[in-house]
């Protein structure tokens, strides 16, 4: 009787070991331990002080203020930052200097500070005034890390830091903010990232496909660098589309009278249109600031049923183009800056801190010229339209 | 003394005090399981919304392996109940890249567990599935380089419990909170695409929103406009034209459908509760009689009410959880060894029928060395163990080496049955009392156990069946190890083993090889009566779970095919007294043809419920005509009785075996209307060869 009721106790224990649910457990086991190495706790530095952050800025801007803003909600929400009640600020009208002098009046926690005299607008003062500034900041360690969101703050700051103290530049995809014109050897500098978002010229030309399908799209531009042309040659091969582009002349481009520059601009655009057969066209950031020309420039191409998009800027959209992405949310950016930031002050090293990010496109549609177009634009992609125009 | 006296009115209160606590439990776990399926409604049209959007992100080149937004996805998905709802999001690669919760954090590996063991089953259509006891839902999407899921994950009993007697005034409660949701939903996203700046006349020209309530049953439109008017109406904005409004409808048929299926769970369990007390009036006289030390004569007398309960109370708990081993198989695709998973599904059933069939040989060799007490406590603990493991551990390995272990069992309890009828029979009369007493203990346990089964896999989980079935065989092993008249049984069994000697299993295989004639007689009668009552419990309920019928049908099978058993049948046993006994077992498989007959044009609820009369009728009228013929050819009465009992039970048992092998077949392979009619050409031979079978 004793052997049976061991035998059945032994084949109860088999049973339970048979079931395969252990592989999961040990899977799921795996997987987060993994994910320690990413996440970075509230930390102070190894004297127990908190961490100074310095951000140095070319001029008081509403971006940055918003950026700021959002990073310091972030910080709250990771508990970097202890404040016990919401930012009263309006994120879309709010500036830097505010946003510290407010959090240099507060208990934050301990862990991370923003002294007011550490934030630095370039053309308040003379450069020689804003070195030393910077410069005496790093020398009595009272910053830590060096946040700039435009490309010149970012190679002020880097100059005067040397190494020293963490430069982070960029939080943008517009080229002229950081990585383009943010001098290439600093790359390998150390101490200094640039962080960009990747998914800009790629995921536009991705949309804009998916709602009218071109295959020949042309640009106009005068400084490949500003129009981002290379990138967008990368995209467009990579979609199979082809990309048609015509570079002003310089002289054109730099003169004062702008009629010859717009009548400059609209010839070449059906230049294109009639030697490449261009089915799209695409208005380049900066290059028709004028929205009445945009106005006028769309109409022309809409005659020959040609699209036209905006690489940026809603103020085209009013003016009759019918699709346009911009890139720039500060959200996305904040919560890029604060991973990277707290990266940096856990002590991980820039190549193990990701230097690009991936954030959903914010699209802005002109109704009205798509429907004189005869694009019908998907229910999905209204709703994830940011705005949309008649 | 007074413990005595007051017997009767202990075990009435406890009965009844356990049939209200029966009764309730299945309301409320009926109205519980259809607050779940309208929030898991409500869950699968969130779940669908954020894969939209998130299609529409990857479809502007987003890479969801980098995107920055995606916990605030995952957020959304579980924000129906973050505190209690999990949602991870996998990539293409089933690899979690967001979640509503924190990975990292101690608890995260056990969180995200449930999500990798249901990784392997995420395809292209969304899944519903009970994984490590969590309840998993998932919506695929369509990413870069295949698809992606957002995968929820949250204990099922925590949203169907309910913890008020007004069951209905609850589940309106809840209906009304997810319409109100859903609304909400739609008004907001209406009022932000007019903040966007879209004009009405482009917003109410999208019927997006009905294409996306086609899962949601709950809801049956959603009308947009400035005149619009509805059950649930909301302002999305103001314009000078007037309100824009958002309404929506319930779906009456819908709402109909659940509440007859609440009253008819309720109808089900009082059936259910008053066959239960029927069966257990007699037991006050065993308990009696065991606790006054009762004279032999009367412990005589207790022994047919004995063998009706053990005989209920063993087929209550094993058909509570025997159907649904297959279900189980079925549902998640397991498969072992490389084996189809229809192949697979029909394993447990035909396992345990064949290891039913050796035990029988084994048991009297075990009974010879334990002695009756300490077999009943082996049977009993055997009983126990098998669908405890199932309920623990109820994946494919576990459901087929159990049911082995549930066929050794029965097994071992169908020869401890047939002992107590052998030897506590006086004559041929008595064999005929007892068996006719362990007949209908039987056809009630596999009603009650049937219907039972399915009102708890309809409520619950099918895996909590054996929780069910663990808890009744508790109660039987208790019960009957403590009502056995070990004294009575042990000196009746000396004097009728010095009267007749031992039959074995073996000397009936010497016997039927010397005589085909019998063997053939056997096979056609007995044989096919065990494949035809195998047909309510193997093919059945798994036919109506392919046909996507509800359970609550598989309950109402069991209840007419168990009530038809006992009293139509009664009835036309004692009208078929004037017939020759081989005419009354050749109308019985005529009975048998017509019921499968009647589901060839089409398997739907009403035509399963008249097979399922029709096999009951079979069930209490044919199984015991066929026997009767069988037992009245000259070559059955040339064997002992006792004799033909054994010999009996193992013709059955090969039936037994025969019958999940067959059914499955029927229901897998190819046409299922061409097999239907092979079975029912089968069963009018039988019953020809009865009719002619030489005497």
């Amino acid at each position: 009787m004793k052997k049976i009721l061991l035998s059945l106790f032994i084949i109860f224990c088999l049973c339970g070991c048979v079931h395969t649910d252990d592989n999961a457990v040990m899977e799921a086991e795996q997987y987060t331990s993994g994910l320690h190495d990413n996440i970075y706790k509230p930390d102070k530095r190894s004297d127990g002080e908190s961490f100074g952050v310095a951000i140095v800025d070319d001029a008081p801007s509403r971006s940055s203020g918003a950026l700021l803003y959002y990073a310091v909600r972030k910080m709250k929400n990771d508990g970097w930052l202890n404040i016990d009640e919401e930012l009263p600020f309006d994120p879309e009208n709010v500036y830097v200097r505010d946003i510290v002098g407010y959090l240099s009046q507060k208990n934050t926690g301990g862990y991370v500070e923003f002294p007011n005299e550490a934030c630095i607008y370039l053309n308040e003062d003379t450069r020689q005034s804003c070195e030393k500034k910077l410069d005496d900041l790093i020398n009595e360690k009272k910053i830590d890390i060096i946040v700039c969101p435009g490309a010149d703050s970012a190679l002020f700051a880097q100059n005067i830091s040397r190494g020293r103290v963490p430069v982070l530049s960029g939080f943008g995809s517009e080229p002229e903010a950081s990585d383009t014109t943010v001098s290439e050897n600093l790359y390998d500098e150390k101490n200094f990232s640039v962080h960009i978002n990747c998914s800009d010229c790629k995921g536009q030309l991705t949309f804009y496909k998916n709602i009218c399908d071109f295959k020949n799209l042309g640009m106009v531009y005068y400084d490949e660098a500003s129009a981002d042309i290379d990138r967008y040659a990368a995209a467009a091969k990579s979609l199979g589309i082809t990309l048609s582009s015509l570079k002003m002349d310089e002289s054109v481009s730099s003169a004062e009278d702008t009629d010859i520059y717009y009548a400059e601009y609209i010839n070449s655009a059906l230049k294109l249109a009639d030697e490449n057969g261009i089915d799209a066209f695409m208005i380049n950031s900066g290059m028709v600031p004028d929205e009445k020309m945009a106005e006028k420039i769309c109409s022309i191409l809409y005659i020959r049923c040609i699209p036209v998009f905006s690489q940026t800027g809603d103020e085209f959209l009013q003016k009759g183009s019918p699709l346009a992405s911009v890139v720039f949310s500060p959200r996305d950016k904040a919560e890029f800056l604060v991973n990277t930031a707290a990266g940096i002050l856990s002590g991980k090293k820039r190549e193990d801190i990701p230097q690009s990010y991936n954030a959903p496109l914010h699209i802005i549609i002109n109704k009205g010229a798509a429907n004189k177009l005869g694009i019908s634009i998907d229910y999905s992609i209204l709703k994830y339209a940011d705005k949309v125009y008649y | 003394m007074i413990m005595k006296k007051n017997l009767r009115y202990i075990i009435n209160t406890v009965i009844i005090l356990i049939c209200l606590v029966f009764t309730s439990a299945v309301m409320k776990s009926s109205a519980g399981s259809s607050c779940l399926e309208i929030q898991e409604q409500y869950l699968g049209f969130k779940m669908g919304i954020i894969a939209d959007d998130l299609e529409t992100c990857i479809k502007t080149g987003l890479n969801i392996n980098n995107y920055l937004g995606l916990d605030q996805a995952a957020k959304d998905a579980a924000s129906y109940d973050s505190e209690h709802i999990d949602a991870v999001i996998l990539n293409e690669t089933n690899k979690p890249i967001a979640a509503s919760f924190d990975m990292a954090a101690d608890d995260g590996a056990d969180r995200l567990a449930p999500v990798f063991s249901a990784a392997p089953q995420l395809k292209t259509k969304p899944l519903s599935e009970d994984i490590m006891g969590r309840r998993i839902l998932s919506q695929p999407f369509a990413a870069e380089k295949g698809f992606g899921h957002i995968v929820l994950v949250y204990d099922k009993a925590y949203f169907s419990r309910i913890n008020t007697l007004f069951l209905i005034d609850y589940y309106k409660n809840t209906v009304d909170n997810i319409a109100r949701l859903a609304l909400r939903d739609v008004t907001d996203e209406i009022a932000s695409l007019y903040d966007k700046g879209l004009k009405s006349k482009d917003i109410s020209s999208e019927n997006i929103f009905n294409t996306r309530f086609e899962d949601f049953e709950l809801i049956d439109n959603v009308v947009l406009g400035y005149d619009t008017e509805g059950e649930y109406t909301e302002t999305a904005f103001k314009t000078l034209r007037g309100d824009y409004k958002v309404s929506l409808n319930l779906n009456s048929d819908y709402l109909k459908k659940t509440y007859m299926w609440i009253f008819f769970s309720l109808a089900a369990a009082f059936i259910i509760c008053i066959m239960v007390i029927i069966e257990f009036i007699p037991l006050r006289k065993i308990i009696n009689t065991r606790i006054n030390n009762d004279n032999a004569t009367n412990t005589a007398r207790t022994v047919p009410v004995l063998i009706r309960f053990i005989s209920f109370f063993v087929y209550l708990a094993a058909f509570t959880g025997l159907p649904y081993g297959a279900i189980i198989i079925n549902s998640r695709g397991e498969s072992i060894l490389g084996l189809p998973v229809s192949v697979c599904a029909s394993l447990p059933i035909t396992l345990e029928a064949i290891a039913l069939l050796l035990m029988l040989s084994i048991s009297p060799l075990i009974f010879n060395k334990t002695g009756i007490k300490k077999y009943t406590l082996l049977t009993g603990l055997c009983t126990i163990i098998p669908s405890l493991v199932c309920f623990l551990f109820s994946n494919i390995y576990t459901i087929i080496i159990c049911s082995v272990f549930l066929g050794i069992t029965q097994g071992l309890l169908k020869y401890l049955i047939n002992y107590l009828i052998s030897v506590c029979s006086e004559n041929a009369e008595d064999i005929s009392i007892n068996y006719g007493e362990f007949n209908i203990g039987t056809l009630t346990g596999i009603t009650v156990g049937g219907s039972l089964g399915s009102i708890v896999a309809s409520a619950g989980d099918y895996s909590s069946v054996y929780l069910v079935s663990f808890v009744i065989m508790l109660i039987i092993m208790t019960a009957v190890l403590l009502c056995m008249p070990y004294a009575y049984i042990g000196k009746t069994d000396k004097k009728r083993t010095a009267e007749n000697g031992r039959h074995s299993y073996f000397a009936f295989l010497k016997h039927l090889a010397v005589s085909p004639l019998l063997l053939f007689n056997m096979i056609f009668s007995v044989g096919v009566v065990a494949v035809a009552l195998m047909f309510i419990v193997t093919f059945m309920p798994v036919a109506l779970n392919l046909k996507g019928l509800s359970p609550m049908t598989v309950t109402y099978g069991f209840l007419i095919y168990g009530i038809a058993g006992n009293y139509i049948s009664g009835y036309m046993l004692k009208k078929a007294t004037v017939l020759r006994r081989k005419t009354a077992a050749f109308i019985s498989m005529l009975i048998m043809a017509a019921a499968v007959l009647v589901i060839i044009p089409d398997i739907n609820a009403i035509t399963i419920l008249i097979a399922s009369l029709l096999t009951g009728i079979f069930d209490g009228f044919g199984a015991p005509s066929v026997t009767s013929a069988l037992m009245n050819t000259k070559k059955a009465k040339t064997a002992d009785s006792s004799f033909m009992l054994t010999g009996t039970a193992i013709i059955g048992g090969l039936g037994n075996v025969a019958a999940p092998v067959i059914y499955s077949v029927i229901l897998y392979s190819g046409n299922m209307g061409i097999n239907l009619c092979l079975l029912l050409l089968f069963f009018l031979f039988s019953g020809m060869y009865i009719l002619v079978m030489r005497e």
